[in-house]
């Protein structure tokens, strides 16, 4: 009797992947890494603050103190950041930039006021500035930053990744979440390229 | 940096890499390339609807490459048969399963890992394998027709100790 297309599934199923050890998935991505070291695009810079640095930031956090008081009346229910707002947040950014061109690292407008991180100096390759909104229950932060940054959820450390089309991912440890598809299904997370009108 | 995505995709990419290959060794050193270059065009990243479905592509072309490129293909044919030829009835069973997937030409081998194993449809496997839907449907039509004559023997044998006990 010949094998049914069932019966032949059962049969190919009984090939099982042998089980690796969880020290092996514990290294596996730091064994990947370390082979990405030697690679130019990975970039590593020494991020200590400086007087510079110092000097920047007072004057960013300045100059954000009279943003700070527009941006507290935006609305902070809806997910995803009104078109008006989007054009504020722009403004902030394309003046901040101007005042430190490409050390702008984040720029982060929450409850308690903007929040300024820059570079101590300036970046060889800026790319286009991005818009990340993330919700916390009812308190949602906005963030300014850019593709390769780091940004806290949660818990969690993640990195910011912008692809050739503009897709945003956000990924960490447990989650991962991308602005075409949220493929994750973290709902906490909206987000939209800066530059877009 | 890319900790992260590796950790989140790592067992996902094994497993495919290891179904495509039949070898640990070899799953290994396919998922390490399939990160570097995920790493590496991560710019490129466009059209596929989810991320993962991008690494599968990757992975996938990685693992074809391997399979057309190298006479190892046939070795870790030989590996598994003798590596399993002392074990218990059930594993037996699985090497000589296994065995007869690693005859199937690659392209085959894929659309059958695919949709078999990773349980995806005949859609979802063609974005990942760059080609139609019918063309997935055929390769997996063909594999099928060809596992089924590889195992027959297997099968036969079962049926009749099923019917003498």
């Amino acid at each position: 009797m010949s094998l049914t297309h069932k019966e032949l599934d059962e049969m190919l199923k009984t090939v099982r992947i042998p089980e690796r050890s969880a020290d092996y998935w514990k290294h596996f991505p730091m064994h990947v890494i370390s082979q990405l070291r030697d690679q130019p695009i990975l970039r590593s810079e020494n991020k200590k603050p400086s007087v510079a640095w110092r000097w920047g930031f007072g004057l960013a956090t300045a100059c954000s103190i009279a943003l700070l008081i527009l941006f507290s009346k935006q609305g902070r229910d809806e997910r995803k950041p009104p078109p008006d707002q989007v054009a504020h947040y722009r403004k902030v950014f394309q003046e901040i930039d101007l005042l430190f061109p490409n050390q702008v690292e984040s720029i982060t407008s929450e409850l308690q006021g903007l929040k300024i991180v820059l570079t101590d100096k300036p970046q060889a390759s800026a790319s286009a500035p991005l818009l990340l909104r993330i919700c916390d229950g009812d308190h949602c932060r906005d963030v300014i930053t850019f593709s390769g940054q780091q940004i806290q959820i949660g818990q969690e450390l993640c990195d910011v990744l912008v692809d050739s089309r503009g897709h945003i991912i956000v990924t960490g440890r447990q989650m991962i979440w991308c602005s075409e598809d949220a493929m994750s299904g973290d709902s906490r997370i909206t987000g939209q390229l800066l530059e877009a009108s | 940096m890319f900790g992260a995505l590796i950790q989140n995709h790592q067992q996902m990419i094994h497993s495919l890499t290891y179904r495509m290959t039949g070898s640990m060794a070899d799953a290994e050193d396919l998922a390490q390339e399939t990160f570097i270059q995920a790493f590496k065009r991560i710019q490129t990243f466009r059209e596929e609807a989810r991320f993962s479905t991008w690494l599968y592509r990757i992975a996938m072309n990685a693992s074809l490459d391997w399979l057309n490129r190298n006479a190892r293909r046939e070795a870790t044919q030989k590996e598994w048969v003798y590596s399993n030829a002392d074990n218990s009835a059930g594993e037996t069973r699985a090497a000589r399963v296994e065995g007869a997937l690693l005859k199937l030409k690659p392209k085959q081998r894929a659309a059958i890992t695919l949709t078999v194993y990773e349980g995806m449809n005949h859609a979802e496997a063609a974005r990942i394998l760059g080609c139609s839907e019918t063309t997935v449907s055929w390769r997996v039509f063909t594999a099928r027709r060809r596992l089924k004559q590889l195992l027959q023997n297997d099968h036969d044998g079962e049926t009749l100790m099923e019917e003498w006990t």
